[in-house]
């Protein structure tokens, strides 16, 4: 028996940010919704917006528009927008959700059409971004793992601007 | 006028809370709301006198004070707290005069321990060590899980000894088999043999149904002991080497007949062992799957409240209300009934308050009738072992320096038994524990004075009695000159309250010269029930946990102006704290929170009420989240973070004294 052995094709969740279209691997998708309202927290790290929760669990939402640098659309402001929820492999719970214009669907990309970020048009490769997409080089594919990661506060840099540290006595 | 409705009509100190709450919301110029409020005070002050009796009229003064504030624009808080402590003493009263009465609730187990018990045997000990083959075992788990409720069987039943009542010798007896049983199968042939010396010992009383000798109860209490170590030992899988040797004259002394050394132990898998001492059967459940049910639950609810809501504002939608109404209730049924689940009896509890009695009878010499009741009381698996701690140093504490020694008790007319209650109650949706005894209560000029030792108070001045109360839970405060091996170190009463706090529970202690000392601890039911105080602040909620706060109270910003006799009290808006941007132009509603270096006023937009809410943990992008240690899911699925008020105070204290600096603007 003779056959060739191929790389089948990975699924994308494709969603829209601004006039931009972007999408990240399927099998960190944790759950879509359409318009959702999130309660503000404290502004300690950039990005995160607010919470809300989510099948009993607390989760925070982040501002996707702000961390890739992309004019924000609706998803950005104070009002409702589409969110996504992300997982990241090893964890039974969604990491964080995200704040986007719209979800578009899922798409089936081969291997094949994968392409290297560095070839794409000049000015135009994303943060995070690991592929394109397509001879014409109009689907950014995100490593939305590593994004999540990187909004740690530990890598952020950022940890809680707002309350100093007092090395003081105990009050209460 | 009816008093605010409760879930509870007889939980005063919840309605006084709910009238507070409408105090505070009341304007000195709202003359109907002023009435409201006193006509509340003075209902609930007629209902505290069916219950208080004569001890409920100071709580009448008091009220017409907090009126006659409320009348002059002073918060009402001060009052109500005044009442709150009256109450508290009016409980110690109570007690007193039920204790003179001689009259026993139903159901309390009365032990009296003496210290005339013989001269303490040798301690088991040795060096030699024992064989353990394996510490991970087939059935090891099942033992250790099960081992303690034995040991509590055991110490229950040798201290029930002491009574007047008959002694069934079967309560010792059986777990004392049953444990040979597990040992002997698990691999441990000297602790196999020890049970085998306890039945030995037993054997006599089995038949005659008469009580063992104190020196006989001393020495199986002894060898409990020696179980309950080895057998941690085992839990933590310690390597054979370290396991010691039981010697095994321990029970039978250095003159008593060698040991029987025939097969002690079956090394046979034991049949499944009941749980001695509960009839009904018991079936182990994993927390963490209790946790994951009781999440889904959550979810569950919420989303239920969520579809009321649109069908409550859809009118086509009328009919289904009422289904949905029964759904909610069976839902809440289901709740209740899960939680339920996790909790037990705090009977183990009891059981070592009463080991522990015994045995600081006999070292301080002082004898001491214990009254326990409300064993039957359920609380959280992990809150009854939690609970020990604080318990053990009140306990200590009583007996040590509480109840006087013999001779002054006979020199001061009481009765030379001195006397410890104990009581476990649910109320208000929480766990109670009260501990009093018939000591010599605290000296408010003892306290004092030892306070100016410390420096703690300046030359001169003299404590108020709340001051005092305050005091005994500093760290390193305490007025015996010098530490004994029970305590008086400083800093038993400091750790209560602090485990307390950590269990987010509270302490309060009244005390009547002379005449004892009454604490009472208050947790939630379970370790995930939070109690606080739910706030806006631009267009985030957040809950202030009650048991981090010592006091607080709600006042209108115009009030806050005018506090503490016109002194400035710092004001420090929440929005400004956790870097929000605050909704609205002012902030109109403050918290004043008062702390040892001083009080300063919380600002928020909104304060909704109080909430008994399931504390979450957080995802790990938000638990770094400064002045936050966890959330909540409210009724309406929205979501409030709980505020770390500990480190929130902290800084604001820092922040606010001596300082002209305000708190730090970082970036948005």
């Amino acid at each position: 028996m003779s056959g060739e052995l191929r790389i089948l094709p990975q699924t994308y969740l494709t969603f829209r940010l601004g006039t931009q279209r972007l999408a990240f691997e399927a099998k960190h998708l944790w759950e879509a919704a359409g318009k959702v309202e999130w309660t503000e927290v404290p502004r300690q790290f950039p990005h995160m917006v607010g919470v809300i929760q989510l099948h009993g669990k607390i989760m925070p939402i982040l501002d996707l528009a702000g961390i890739l640098g992309i004019p924000r659309g609706n998803a950005g402001g104070s009002g409702p927008g589409s969110f996504i929820a992300v997982n990241c492999a090893g964890q039974e719970e969604p990491a964080a959700g995200f704040l986007v214009d719209e979800v578009l669907g899922f798409v089936k990309v081969p291997v094949e059409e994968l392409q290297d970020p560095a070839w794409g048009p000049e000015g135009r490769t994303f943060p995070y971004q690991t592929a394109w997409s397509g001879p014409n080089f109009d689907l950014p594919l995100l490593d939305i793992e590593r994004l999540v990661t990187d909004q740690s506060p530990e890598k952020a840099g950022t940890d809680g601007q707002f309350i100093p540290e007092y090395q003081g006595e105990d009050h209460v | 006028m009816d008093l605010p409705e409760v879930e509870r009509p007889a939980d005063l100190k919840e309605q006084l809370s709910q009238i507070s709450f409408m105090a505070v919301k009341t304007e000195p110029a709202n003359f109907a709301g002023v009435l409201r409020v006193a006509e509340c005070l003075k209902l609930w002050a007629e209902e505290a006198k069916r219950t208080y009796g004569p001890w409920a009229s100071t709580f009448f003064l008091q009220s017409n004070q907090v009126v006659k504030g409320l009348r002059a624009g002073r918060p009402a808080s001060q009052g109500l707290e005044r009442i709150l402590r009256a109450i508290l003493e009016a409980d110690m009263n109570l007690a007193l005069e039920i204790e003179k009465s001689g009259q026993l609730p139903p159901g309390t187990d009365v032990m009296v321990f003496s210290p005339e018990d013989p001269a303490s045997p040798a301690v088991p000990g040795g060096e030699d060590v024992l064989t353990v083959k394996e510490v991970d075992l087939p059935g090891l788990q099942d033992f250790l899980q099960e081992a303690p409720g034995h040991f509590t069987s055991i110490e229950e039943g040798l201290l029930r000894s002491n009574r007047t009542e008959p002694w069934d010798p079967l309560r010792v007896y059986r777990p004392f088999h049953t444990l040979k049983s597990l040992f002997g199968y698990l691999g441990f042939p000297a602790l196999g043999e020890l049970s085998h010396q306890a039945e030995n010992l037993l054997e006599p009383y089995k038949k005659s149904g008469g009580k063992p000798t104190d020196e006989e109860v001393d020495r199986l209490l002894r060898a409990l002991d020696l179980y309950r170590k080895q057998t941690a030992l085992i839990r933590e899988g310690i390597p054979s080497g370290r396991i010691k040797r039981f010697i095994p004259p321990v029970l039978f002394g250095p003159n008593a007949d060698p040991v029987r050394r025939e097969a002690p132990a079956p090394a046979m898998a034991p049949v499944p062992s009941e749980i001695p001492g509960e009839e009904e059967k018991i079936l182990r459940i994993d927390a963490a799957g209790m946790d994951a049910l009781m999440e889904t639950l959550e979810e569950w609810i919420t989303h239920l409240t969520l579809v009321r809501m649109k069908v409550h504002d859809t009118p086509s939608y009328e009919p289904l209300e009422g289904d949905l109404d029964r759904m909610g209730k069976l839902a809440r049924k289901l709740q209740d009934q899960t939680v339920s689940i996790r909790m037990v009896p705090i009977k183990p509890l009891f059981a070592r308050i009463g080991r522990v009695a015994r045995d600081l009878s006999q070292r301080t010499g002082k004898t001491v009738r214990l009254e326990l009741e409300g064993g039957a009381t359920r609380l959280d698996k992990r809150l009854v072992d939690e609970l020990w701690e604080p318990v053990l140093h009140l306990v200590r504490n009583a007996m040590d320096h509480g109840i006087e020694s013999p001779e002054v008790r006979t020199q001061r007319g009481k009765n030379e038994p001195g006397g410890l209650w104990v009581k476990a109650w649910h109320q208000e949706g929480h766990f109670h524990l009260s501990l009093r005894d018939n000591g010599q209560g605290l000296d408010p000029e003892k306290i004092s004075r030892k306070a100016r030792q410390l420096g703690w108070l300046e030359p001169g001045k003299d404590l108020e009695p709340s001051e005092c109360q305050d005091l005994i839970f500093r760290p390193g405060f305490s007025t015996t000159d010098k530490a004994s091996a029970v305590s008086g170190r400083g800093i038993g009463l400091d750790v209560v309250r602090r485990r307390l706090q950590g269990l987010r529970g509270s302490v309060e202690l009244a005390t009547v010269p002379g005449e004892g000392c009454l604490f009472i601890l208050r947790i939630p039911l379970t370790v995930a029930l939070l109690e606080g105080l739910l706030v806006r602040c631009g267009g985030g909620f957040f809950l202030i946990p009650l048991t981090q706060i010592d006091k607080f109270e709600l006042i209108t910003a115009d009030q806050a102006g005018r506090l503490d006799g016109g002194k400035s009290t710092p004001q420090v808006p929440l929005s400004q704290w956790l870097g929000m941007s605050p909704e609205g132009p002012s902030h109109p509603l403050g918290i004043r929170i008062e702390t040892p270096k001083g009080p300063f006023v919380l600002l928020v937009n909104e304060v909704l009420g109080k909430r008994e809410v399931v504390l979450k943990g957080l995802n790990p992008l938000l638990s770094r989240l400064r002045g936050v240690n966890g959330g909540a899911i409210l009724g309406d699925g929205q979501v409030a973070l709980v505020l770390d008020m500990t480190r929130l105070a902290r800084w604001g204290v820092h922040e606010t004294s001596g300082s002209e600096s305000q708190p730090k603007q970082g970036a948005a």
